[in-house]
């Protein structure tokens, strides 16, 4: 007879199995499929060949590699900060409860459930630099207008503020579930101490909000590493690799320059970085909880 | 158990010889008729306007017989199309014809993923050969044999704003015949305001190429070993094009805000498809005509657009079935009704000289000009590795013109591209 233990083994087994085989499927396997792939050259159509670490010398050693790592790190740069600070202060304002404020968070949460791709397209005809919006915006302020697209550096900037509308309201929300969850009756002392609103923020919402932070942070860094319905739909990559962001560069060695060990190789470096920051999650993500 | 791993290894053995045997399809003619009814696909990469009268065509092609049902799929731009096919040939489920353009046939032909037709040709009595343009089929030769037939083959003309060369006091009917006198009219046309240009350029492969030949140049030595982008002459064409921009007498502007310009007035001449020809119709309001691009030291226009190739690893009936339909697809008939409504080339000299199309020329010459320049197109290059080296050059041109760099960068590109070759 089985032991209640091996019961529950088994038992535990099976009720992980669909999922882990989904996984295999989905991502285990081609995780190990494309670091197989990393070390041979291949084009898709002639036979593979071993070269071991070939691949990855030549990626290190590439301009346009480290022009991408680059252009990813500056893309996080400019939307990581920008996009968890403007996310916390929408979830403040949302937070307090004013009349019609499911109106705003439905509108705020809008671009995360939208389409990126039809989005992106829209966007396209906003930087338009002649008829666009944008440029209609700077006019008012008469403010030059900007090339927006058309320019190697301006380029950079667009996908940026494509990339801060689509993930503000997610931060934002993220933010909200993490401000109803800290007690009111801390403010309630607050008040009664003759603690200001800026004072109960700093002092309160701020560092009971830290695992929260840390958690929307390390989930924007991720998520900015793999930015690319825009980049595709908007730039390419372009103009002269300004958006030539790595998962684009490594999209584009695949399928456009069927460089299937290369572009293995790009890919499994920017896993080992994303890897790294969600183990900075998983380890120092839960320690941080200040509630008591 | 022992029994159980014997089996499985049978059965591998045998998966794999069936994939194998797949995979070495005899090419050519193999079967003489069809017994039973068969379905294929052709892909494209045309958009709407231009889908439509290919799609009529297969529908009448359907209709006029029983065992071939043709089903065409439009698959994306030109790039994406290659793409696709490509991943379904390695998946081993290609379609059994497919549109591609020029340029993009290149990794297709050196993995001998294509049936030559020759064969099929050959075995037609009904077929002409001869009647086909050779300056147009040359784009679909490899090797000297033929591997596809033309479908929207096009060459670049330079399309002209007569409105604006009146204003600017020129004879809209002298349209220039070298780069100096395109410099003198574009010059004039772009003093007219701030917001004007002369002439609009852009960093597409094929008009690349265009003008790199038209300065004596060519990107590749004869036997595509070698990279030859930082010679005297493509120096000389990158930097007479940057002259032009610096002297704001041209505008750097490609892809949709480009033809945004062109459809809006303010471009005084552009060189595109002759494709183009139904796109300005549709959406050009002041009185625009078409010249030949043939500007420079050497008469050179590279040919464009693509032809409809037959794919490897499909079967002897859906190979015989393409066949039927690429030689419907391509008949005097078809092509005077998929020409006349798209303003690409014809290909055979038929279809050239039928009434249809010689009325056409008649009443509206822009539809001629591109076959006038027809004798001076030569191929592009199939080279495997041309979507990235082709970036590696619109990237080059791009900081050229743009920011300033000097010409002297294409040293590195043309050792970037020696790496791939």
């Amino acid at each position: 007879m089985l032991k209640k233990k091996q019961i529950d083994n088994i038992q535990g087994w099976l009720f992980i199995t669909p999922p882990l085989i989904v996984f295999s499927v989905f991502i285990f396997i081609p995780m190990g499929v494309a670091f197989f792939i990393s070390l041979q050259k291949w084009n898709l159509l002639s036979p593979m060949k071993f070269i071991g670490l070939a691949n990855y010398i030549k990626m290190f050693s590439s301009d346009h590699f480290w022009n991408s790592v680059m252009v990813s790190l500056l893309y996080a740069a400019g939307t990581v900060p920008v996009t968890v600070l403007l996310g916390l202060v929408i979830a403040i304002m949302l937070n307090q409860g004013l009349y019609g404020v499911s109106f705003y968070r439905i509108m705020i949460y809008l671009p995360v459930i939208t389409s990126m791709a039809a989005a992106a397209i829209v966007f396209q005809y906003l930087f338009e630099p002649n008829i666009g919006f944008f440029n209609y915006i700077l006019s008012i302020f008469h403010l030059p207008p900007m090339q927006w697209l058309n320019d190697r550096h301006q380029a950079l900037i667009a996908v940026i503020i494509v990339g801060i509308w689509k993930r503000v309201g997610y931060n934002a929300i993220i933010f909200l579930a993490g401000l109803q969850a800290i007690p009111r009756y801390y403010y309630e002392a607050a008040t009664i101490d003759g603690a200001s609103k800026f004072q109960m923020v700093r002092s309160i919402t701020i560092p009971l909000l830290s695992s929260v932070t840390f958690f929307v942070t390390v989930m924007q860094i991720i998520a900015s590493l793999k930015v690319f319905t825009s980049i595709v739909v908007m730039t390419e990559g372009g103009p002269a690799r300004g958006t030539d962001v790595l998962p684009y560069f490594l999209y584009k060695n695949a399928f456009q320059y069927h460089k299937m060990g290369y572009a293995s190789a790009a890919a499994i470096f920017l896993f080992t970085i994303i890897f790294i920051f969600t183990l900075l999650q998983f380890k120092y993500g839960e320690k941080k909880v200040h509630y008591q | 158990m022992k029994r159980a791993t014997a089996i499985l290894m049978v059965f591998m053995i045998f998966m794999g010889t069936l994939v194998w045997g797949a995979g070495n399809t005899e090419e050519g003619v193999q079967i003489t008729e069809l017994t039973e009814p068969v379905s294929i696909q052709v892909w494209y990469s045309l958009g709407a306007k231009y889908s439509a009268p290919l799609e009529v065509i297969i529908d009448k092609f359907n209709a006029s017989q029983k065992m071939i049902t043709v089903e065409g799929v439009y698959q994306g731009g030109y790039a994406t199309t290659q793409e696709k096919l490509l991943a379904a040939y390695v998946a081993g489920e290609p379609p059994v014809l497919s549109q591609l353009e020029q340029s993009l046939v290149g990794s297709f032909v050196a993995n001998d993923a294509l049936v030559p037709l020759d064969s099929f040709m050959k075995a037609d009595k009904d077929f002409d050969t001869k009647d086909f343009n050779k300056d147009i089929t040359q784009g679909a030769t490899y090797n000297k044999k033929l591997y596809g037939l033309p479908i929207n083959v096009s060459t670049p003309v330079l399309y002209t704003n007569r409105d604006l060369f009146r204003k600017a006091g020129l004879d809209p009917d002298k349209y220039p015949t070298t780069w100096d006198e395109a410099y003198d009219i574009a010059k004039k046309i772009s003093d007219l305001g701030s917001d004007v240009y002369g002439l609009r350029i852009y960093n597409s492969g094929w008009i690349m190429d265009s003008l790199f030949h038209q300065f004596g140049g060519t990107i590749f030595n004869k036997d595509n070993t070698k990279c030859l982008v930082n010679s005297k002459e493509i120096k000389n064409a990158m930097g007479f094009w940057k002259k032009m921009v610096d002297d704001g007498i041209a505008i750097y502007q490609g892809g949709k805000d480009g033809s945004t310009m062109d459809a809006s007035g303010v471009v005084g001449m552009v060189m595109r498809s002759t494709g183009s020809i139904a796109w300005f119709k549709d959406n050009v309001t002041f009185d625009w005509g078409v010249a030949p691009f043939t500007l420079g030291k050497t008469k050179a226009v590279s040919l464009g657009g693509g032809n409809i190739y037959m794919i490897k690893k499909t079967t002897p009936e859906e190979q015989f079935a393409a066949w039927e339909f690429l030689q419907y697809l391509t008949n005097t008939e078809n092509q005077i009704y998929w020409s006349t409504n798209t303003g690409y080339m014809v290909s055979r000299k038929s279809a050239k000289e039928s009434s249809e199309i010689q009325s056409i020329f008649k009443d509206d010459p822009r539809y001629s000009v591109t076959y006038d320049q027809l004798k001076d197109a030569f191929a592009r290059p199939t080279v495997e590795a041309w979507p990235e080296i082709e970036d590696l050059i619109q990237e080059a041109m791009t900081k050229i013109i743009l920011e300033g760099a000097s010409v002297d960068i294409l040293d590195q590109t043309a050792s970037d591209i020696d790496e791939l070759l």
